[in-house]
């Protein structure tokens, strides 16, 4: 059950963000651009990265909700499981493991990072843009899950099955974008 | 120190918003809304809400920039040390305690939060849009450690401290308005 009077059971990050759409507008155009724009990252990719956070995090609703996008671009399911339990011997292209690493470490200890940790991302073929485009990706994750567990939003599977198709759609931003053209119409 | 073999030496934020002009305009505007907008919460509670946060995550430099800047707005410097080693015993607002153990627990284990976290934060006579602000900005500085942080940005304390006097000043918008036209 959410702490707050404005959302019910059934709330998701869509409800806080066109409850302020002034506020929230420039993250869902910042989240469009960074998951759904140009990348070294495929889309997939970004999913990957963006529902792996989550785990980390266990915010249970990003977690949930990307997870299922990633498996609808061709993810499997079962890889998350792997990942968070270890990297190392999970299943994935050997060149995304120094980026989930650089991941894992700057969602849990973010000051503990070294050159080191950038250079293995260089050294797997990946270049600046990619690595910006990770950091950028797993800030705004760490963003997002606090958003949600702040709020305390949980979501259940059957909301994640109805999101993915949303977001499939609709993107990251034309909701909060409709909303305040809906309040600024409202106030005119 | 800059991670990024193509900005060698010290690197900056406004080093890294160069890179990213589109990015960082979305994110100085958003920052100005919740920073500098209308909220139960004064200018010099959120800048004290976010250098506390970024402490926690030990994150040195968004801490120092925002420990000056509230204290430009009149917050004492050396209570942050005091707060981060102990909320309990800190001397600040009592209503305040509440709050900066939320944003404590929501940096450091997001998923553990219960509506008895929420309640403390009521009961101290808070409304439901400052506990909406207050989980806004702890978002917003797990965001902005991590990108300082997953950059290598770094700077010395004169640096910390000028960015202290602009953001007190002319706040996020203008620091957007001084970033280099984009191209």
């Amino acid at each position: 059950m959410p702490f707050f009077r404005f959302l019910d059971d059934n709330a998701g990050v869509g409800d806080v963000m066109v409850h302020d759409p002034e506020r929230y507008l420039p993250i869902g155009t910042f989240t469009q651009d960074l998951l759904r724009g140009p990348s070294p990252f495929s889309v997939a990719e970004r999913e990957l990265i963006a529902a792996y956070v989550s785990g980390l995090n266990q915010c249970q609703f990003c977690h949930g909700a990307h997870a299922a996008v990633a498996a609808d671009l061709g993810v499997d399911r079962g890889l998350f499981a792997r990942l968070l339990d270890d990297v190392d011997r999970a299943p994935i292209a050997d060149r995304l493991k120094p980026v989930l690493r650089y991941m894992k470490t700057l969602t849990l200890a973010p000051s503990r990072l070294t050159q080191a940790d950038a250079d293995a991302v260089f050294a797997a073929g990946w270049d600046e843009q990619a690595l910006g485009d990770a950091i950028a990706i797993c800030a705004l994750f760490n963003f997002y899950n606090r958003i949600v567990e702040g709020h305390g939003i949980k979501g259940t599977p059957a909301y994640f099955e109805r999101v993915k198709g949303f977001i499939a759609q609709q993107g990251y931003e034309a909701r909060t974008r409709a909303a305040l053209e809906a309040k600024q119409r409202k106030s005119t | 120190m800059s991670f990024f073999p193509s900005r060698p030496g010290s690197t900056s934020l406004r080093d890294l918003f160069a890179m990213y002009p589109e990015r960082a305009k979305f994110l100085l505007e958003y920052h100005q809304a919740v920073m500098r907008g209308p909220s139960p919460l004064s200018v010099a509670e959120r800048e004290l809400i976010f250098a506390y946060g970024s402490g926690v995550n030990a994150c040195t430099f968004c801490h120092a920039t925002h420990k000056y800047t509230a204290a430009h707005l009149g917050v004492d410097e050396g209570l942050f040390a005091k707060l981060l080693d102990d909320i309990d015993s800190a001397p600040v607002d009592a209503r305040l305690k509440p709050i900066l153990r939320y944003v404590k627990k929501l940096t450091q284990t997001p998923s553990r939060m219960t509506q008895a976290d929420a309640d403390a934060i009521f009961a101290a006579g808070w409304d439901e849009r400052a506990f909406f602000d207050v989980v806004t900005i702890c978002a917003l500085h797990n965001y902005m450690n991590r990108m300082v942080d997953g950059c290598g940005v770094e700077v010395g304390e004169a640096e910390h401290r000028a960015s202290g006097d602009r953001l007190s000043s002319i706040g996020y918008s203008g620091v957007a308005a001084r970033l280099p036209a984009q191209g």
